[in-house]
């Protein structure tokens, strides 16, 4: 029984892993820093550990599709990311691409509901 | 929040922190400092702890580490690099014990415990060279696909072979071992060819080779082995009889045999003082070969030239015609 949880567990998070490039770049349309965008995910039912998105948000900067601003001025220092031009068009791409494979999927499951 | 929950979250982004590189360093630091802090808005520094989790798998994500040293890319030829490496190993110090033996056995005992020593030691340090110099091919990231250059397309599909057109890996495999164990007696034992025996407690040994012209000699000896090398190669690579092999096959032989002429009647190959030498520590021997007044067997290594050459043509011929015949046949164009 542990085992299948295990497993259904390491399944479901790999499932989940493809989605997670696509709803981080979603939300950074605006600048958000990191632990809002963890809220504001949660709020739609996308729970995402803050140990993997801050890397993931770090690792997106770096490939140029987001771009980060310390902010100082409130009480405590912040650093907020939004989507960079090249961060809009990959999100466009990205969201067709999910766009066309959610219809396959759902047509192919459809077809073989059980 | 209290000062022992500051110092638990000090400690805990020192934890992190000391795991990544330096330069990320203070910029991840003020990070978690944010982050804990907005996560502490609503919940208990315990709850926050189970969330982020271990401290070392934090920073191993943010590393973006590879968890391994060889990739799949490269793991069939380290395998195969190493494989090849530790038999030529252990089949080298395997002969050496075994040569050892025969010349001094009142020692057997030590040669064994030393030979398994030997191959410990030696086994471990060939798997740690090989190892190194893959994981640093690996990190620098060195292209050593022999086979794969071009993209893939479909028309490199071959047709599969006749199964009597195909070369056996392992056969192959053999033949490389072989002649990498032969070439390293050739470089760095010579002397071990020759005749032995015992005078009292002492082995005698004479040399069959010329060791005097042994640097004249070697040379030629180690292009021949090295073009059967190559020869090994190809078949390998192809798998099975092709023309490259054929074409391969011939070329082998044909220098394998100009090579062996000039090895065994231009060169001055043998020992030619081989039988006077012997007779001189051996009187069984020296019965048989002085006879009444004269050497009976007029020694100058020509007749065992003639021989071995004979030999070696003959070897050549059947296995070029076997090359031939199976590529006419059974092999496929390439």
């Amino acid at each position: 029984m542990g085992e299948e949880k295990d497993l259904m567990g390491n399944l479901v998070s790999e499932l989940r892993r493809g989605t997670l490039i696509l709803s981080v770049l979603s939300q950074l349309g605006e600048a958000k820093y990191g632990y809002a965008l963890v809220q504001s995910l949660e709020l739609k039912g996308v729970e995402i550990d803050p140990n993997t998105l801050y890397p993931l948000l770090r690792r997106l900067e770096k490939q140029g599709l987001l771009s980060s601003q310390w902010d100082v001025g409130e009480a405590k220092p912040r650093k907020y990311y939004r989507r960079t031009l090249l961060g809009d068009d990959i999100f466009r791409e990205l969201k067709e691409q999910w766009e066309r494979l959610s219809d396959n999927m759902e047509q192919i499951l459809r077809e073989e509901s059980i | 929040m209290t000062d022992r929950e500051r110092e638990l979250v000090n400690r805990y982004i020192y934890e992190v922190t000391k795991r990544v590189p330096k330069a990320q360093r203070e910029e991840i630091e003020l990070e978690l400092k944010e982050l804990i802090d907005d996560m502490l808005e609503g919940l208990t520094l315990e709850q926050v702890f189970a969330k982020l989790g271990d401290p070392a798998v934090f920073a191993k994500k943010y590393r973006e580490d590879k968890n391994y040293m060889i990739s799949p890319e490269y793991y069939d030829n380290y395998m195969w690099v190493m494989k090849i490496v530790l038999i030529c190993t252990a089949g080298g110090l395997f002969i050496s014990a075994v040569v050892k033996c025969i010349i001094d056995y009142s020692s057997i005992f030590y040669i064994i415990v030393r030979f398994l020593n030997d191959i410990i030691i030696a086994g471990l340090t060939v798997f740690g060279a090989v190892t190194l110099i893959f994981t640093f091919m690996e990190r620098q990231k060195v292209r050593i696909d022999l086979k794969r250059e071009k993209a893939w397309t479909p028309d490199m599909l071959n047709p599969i072979p006749d199964k009597k057109a195909r070369i056996s890996r392992g056969d192959c495999i053999a033949s490389i071992v072989f002649l990498i164990l032969f070439s390293c007696l050739l470089i760095f034992a010579p002397q071990l060819f020759g005749a032995y025996s015992v005078k009292g407690d002492k082995v005698v040994n004479v040399p069959l080779l010329n060791l005097a012209k042994w640097d004249i000699i070697l040379p030629v000896f180690l292009f021949s082995m090295l073009v059967s090398f190559v020869d090994e190669i190809i078949k390998l690579v192809t798998g099975c009889y092709c023309r490259l092999v054929m074409l391969s096959s011939i070329i082998t032989n044909a220098v394998g045999l100009i090579l062996s002429v000039i090895v065994l009647k231009v060169l001055p190959f043998w020992n030619t003082d081989f039988v006077r030498e012997v007779a001189q520590f051996d009187n069984d021997f020296k019965l048989k070969v002085f006879w009444q007044k004269k050497m009976v067997l007029g020694w100058d290594g020509q007749t065992l030239s003639n021989v071995i050459l004979a030999i070696i043509v003959f070897a050549c011929v059947i296995e070029v015609a076997t090359t031939v015949y199976k590529t006419m046949r059974y092999g496929r164009d390439m």
